[in-house]
């Protein structure tokens, strides 16, 4: 089918909206002078050598921990639910559904700030400081627990639980089940899930906003201060670092995967 | 309304490749005609052209004297019927017929008059207010056709109408068609693959293979003489059997006996359907055969009979009921054989 | 409630409820708590308080203006990707979807180059003749609604092109054979049945940008401040915390009440997927 030229030419331009930012990011971040400016005045490289400075390396480790920590706890959640709301289906499970993504209707800040005054309450009644490396890991999970349950889901949907009995039939107890059957079928959106759940996390700002404390400051959080306090172009630099991280990634996914499975 | 001629008509996807090359079709004014055969022959691609939905590269698509070859889709007026009915989700049966009539800015009295005719006709006048998830297959369908026939078409394409539709209702829909098609006398392109859906209801037949029109000829022409081994082996020729000729309407089988039948210069194959071959005399040219398989087919009995031609298919009537490994003799008379060259 | 339920529910559930609804429950308590007591004071406070009027106000009409905005370049795009077939789709898909993979800092950066004081688009006014002096968008209210609607505009896309791919090109065939033009099709036959893609990518554009804190942050500041950014303000900048509870409740009951009221619109006006 031919397409209406008017519509090539404003699809062009959507693109152009959506990519043309991020290519002046890249420019920005090798500006010689201390400004965020396009164009730059000079090149120079020396805006990456401050972006692997601490406290931006500091950030990342913290961020990449609670990544990792909260997908694989979201995941240990996340699965069994997922699998019992697609084995059974009842009105109980509906409702309770609802249970499990109300999460998504909390503003993040409004959740950040809700276990915030938990973490006091903890302080004040049990005089017990929770570290706050450990409530930042806590609260991601909350936020990528209705994802995980999202995406799983999707899998358990096609699966035939007829093939449950099947493997009962045939000898296997629920463990081989489990081990053998279940699991391997839905290693794909094990896999989706595990990243798409590691990047929202490690992206999140607003659910870690009351949350962090000195030493345990998420990298976006970093990022988002030092644009607000002063913006030279090493947020750029760190930018970019994580923008060609992010392609790897989403490579690797339509590698593996196929887009089509992700962010549906 | 006049006929419909398609001349030297060329259509091509990538601007390299032919998908239809000199193409020729003419259909008489009011006349209805299948384009038959089997799946990627081209048959959807001439109706796409036909449509304009591809444009062609080349020829002409001529009604009357009128080339429309570069009239846009919306500006050709011809009605089409499509495979899923493609009615709009959006809209009741009586929106979805009279949209075409309101983009030709009737007057509303107007179009609600002939909207009501038409859905009369097709007895869908209960169901107007319905919208079309709530309709059954055969109920889609008569509201795709009232809605293709009330913008008052200079040419009606179908485009596998009844493929989606179970047996029974496909033979009551198909008359439908046919009577629909009468009471208005358009000119009808039927596009199918469904050999005896095309038959019952087609003036002409145009059996199409590898992007050319194998033969184009009316329904009783086709089945009793078919001019290709295509032709003859999609119309239910089961039988095709390798001969040479050794001298004017005398051929050699595979396996030396000869056989007459009419004369045919060049003729690779003979054709011969199960029932006409004759099960039992002894004759000069009979051939002997084991029975393999037998399959009861309501009417008749099929069997396929292992001879030294190969696997042969003959059917008997409900009287004579044969064994498997049962020999049985085969005649292949003289006027059920068709003799092909090409 | 047999056995395998309680195993694989109970312990999710236990989970919500201890680091869901309990903070909330919490934070409820102490919206309306004054020195021990119950009181709506906090309440009242808040809704005399003319910044948190400017930042509802604000909140309201920058995520009207998002969803229109996201609606409007949103539609055509995903009808072309839509109707792209092959690697070319593909191609776009990623392309739609790489920027929500970014952190919204990342996508952030950019604009303040561009909305900046002599910023791209300060130069470009001035060339065209527009302005004489160099001028600064950012912290603009315009500055937060052009960053939103390039930071949610994607989620548009994505919730547009799943329900598109399932229109039919015969049903659009259909109506150009009856005499319609492209763009008659595009508003007779694929926006009506884009209807729950719509209503979707509304749902989620509006609670994103009303709930949105970082693009507001970096673009709009304290000039132009948010339900979202308040919060934040109020609590760890002035120290305002009796009312940063109660906006909290707020902005959460916004929330639900926003999306319960735009799908039960949905099915007011659509009908049909209620029927069913």
């Amino acid at each position: 089918m031919k397409k209406s030229k008017v519509l090539t030419i404003f699809v062009c331009l959507v693109f152009f909206y959506l990519l043309f930012p991020l290519f002046i990011t890249v420019v920005a971040s090798f500006n010689s002078k201390d400004i965020l400016t396009y164009p730059i005045d000079g090149f120079s490289l020396k805006w990456y050598k401050s972006a692997f400075s601490s406290s931006y390396i500091s950030g990342f480790a913290i961020s990449f921990q609670v990544g990792v920590v909260a997908t694989i706890i979201s995941l240990c959640f996340g699965v069994p639910v997922a699998y019992g709301l697609a084995k059974y289906k009842s009105k109980f499970t509906r409702a309770i559904k609802n249970v499990f993504f109300s999460p998504v209707l909390i503003p993040g800040i409004v959740l950040s700030y809700s276990l915030f005054l938990g973490w006091v309450f903890i302080a004040k009644e049990f005089d017990t400081r929770l570290p706050k490396l450990l409530v930042l890991m806590l609260a991601h999970i909350i936020v990528l627990f209705p994802y995980t349950i999202r995406v799983i889901g999707g899998a358990f949907e096609k699966f035939d639980f007829t093939i449950e009995d099947a493997a009962e039939s045939l000898g296997a107890t629920k463990k081989d089940f489990i081990l053998h059957i279940l699991l391997p079928s839905i290693t794909p959106a094990i896999i989706s899930a595990s990243v798409l759940s590691f990047i929202t996390s490690f992206n999140d700002i607003p659910i870690s906003i009351f949350l962090y404390g000195r030493g345990s400051t998420p990298l976006p959080i970093i990022m988002m201060q030092d644009v607000e306090k002063y913006g030279d172009p090493s947020v750029a630099a760190v930018s970019v670092v994580l923008l060609f991280m992010t392609i790897g990634i989403t490579y690797l996914i339509e590698k593996t995967l196929g887009l089509n499975n992700y962010g549906r | 309304m006049a006929r419909l001629v398609l001349n030297d008509l060329k259509v091509s996807y990538d601007g390299k490749v032919n998908i239809l090359e000199d193409y020729n079709l003419e259909i008489e004014d009011g006349k209805l005609v299948s384009i038959l055969g089997p799946s990627g022959c081209g048959k959807t691609t001439t109706l796409k052209a036909v449509a304009g939905f591809l444009q062609s590269t080349g020829g002409e698509i001529l009604i009357g004297d009128e080339d429309y070859s570069k009239v846009p889709v919306n500006k050709r007026n011809f009605g089409i019927v499509f495979q899923s009915y493609a009615l709009f989700p959006n809209m009741t049966v009586f929106e979805n017929v009279s949209y075409g009539l309101k983009l030709r800015k009737i007057p509303k009295d107007e179009i609600e008059k002939k909207v009501l005719d038409i859905l009369e006709t097709v007895e869908l006048i209960a169901l107007k207010d319905r919208k079309p998830e709530n309709l059954s297959g055969g109920q889609r369908q008569r509201v795709a056709l009232a809605r293709a026939l009330v913008i008052s078409p200079k040419l009606l394409l179908l485009d596998e109408p009844l493929s989606n539709l179970d047996a029974k209702l496909r033979i009551e829909m198909r008359s439908q068609i046919k009577r629909m098609q009468q009471k208005f006398n358009i000119t009808t392109i039927l596009i199918t693959h469904d050999q005896e859906e095309c038959f019952s209801i087609s003036d002409k037949v145009a059996i199409m293979n590898d992007g050319k029109i194998e033969q184009y000829d009316t329904p009783e022409n086709i089945y009793s003489n078919p001019k290709s081994i295509f032709v003859a082996d999609f119309v239910g020729f089961k039988n095709l059997l390798d001969v040479t000729r050794i001298s004017p309407g005398v051929y050699r089988l595979s396996n030396g006996k000869n056989i007459e039948a009419e004369d045919v210069e060049n003729a690779k194959k003979i054709a011969i359907r199960p029932q006409n071959i004759a099960v039992g005399q002894s004759s000069d040219s009979f051939i002997e055969g084991t029975i393999k398989v037998r399959t009861y087919l309501g009417e008749d009995y099929q069997y396929e009979v292992d001879t030294d031609l190969g696997e042969i298919v003959v059917s008997t009537s409900k009287a004579i009921a044969l064994n498997t490994g049962d020999i049985i003799k085969l005649n292949f008379p003289k006027d059920g054989i068709c003799v092909l060259a090409s | 409630m047999n056995k395998e339920k309680l195993v694989i529910f109970l312990p999710s559930l236990c989970l919500i409820v201890v680091l869901v609804f309990i903070p909330l429950l919490m934070l409820a308590q102490k919206s309306l708590s004054v020195d021990g007591t119950i009181s709506f004071a906090n309440y009242l406070e808040l809704f005399g308080d003319s910044t948190f009027k400017k930042a509802l106000k604000n909140t309201f009409s920058i995520s009207f203006f998002v969803v229109f905005a996201t609606l409007l370049i949103g539609l055509p795009t995903a009808y072309f990707i839509s109707r792209t077939q092959g690697r070319l789709k593909n191609v776009l898909l990623l392309l739609t979807l790489f920027p929500l993979l970014t952190n919204a800092v990342v996508r952030s950066i950019s604009w303040m180059i561009i909305l900046g004081y002599d910023g791209i688009l300060s130069r470009l006014m001035s060339d065209l003749g527009l302005i004489d002096e160099p001028i600064s968008l950012m912290y603009s209210k315009l500055a937060v609604i052009i960053g939103s609607t390039y930071i949610f505009l994607p989620l548009m896309i994505v919730s547009l092109i799943g329900v598109m791919d399932n229109i039919s090109q015969e049903i659009e065939d259909a109506s150009i054979s009856l005499g319609a033009s492209r763009l008659q099709t595009f508003f007779n036959v694929i926006i009506p049945n884009s209807m729950a893609g719509i209503i979707v990518g509304v749902v989620l554009v509006f609670t994103a940008t009303l709930t949105a804190y970082t693009t507001p942050n970096i673009l709009g500041g304290t000039r132009t401040v948010v339900l979202a950014t308040l919060v934040q303000q109020y609590g760890t900048t002035l120290g305002r915390w009796e009312l940063v509870s109660s906006i909290s409740i707020f902005l959460f009951a916004l929330t639900v009440v926003v999306i319960t009221l735009i799908n039960k619109s949905a099915s007011l006006v659509g009908g049909r997927n209620e029927e069913k």
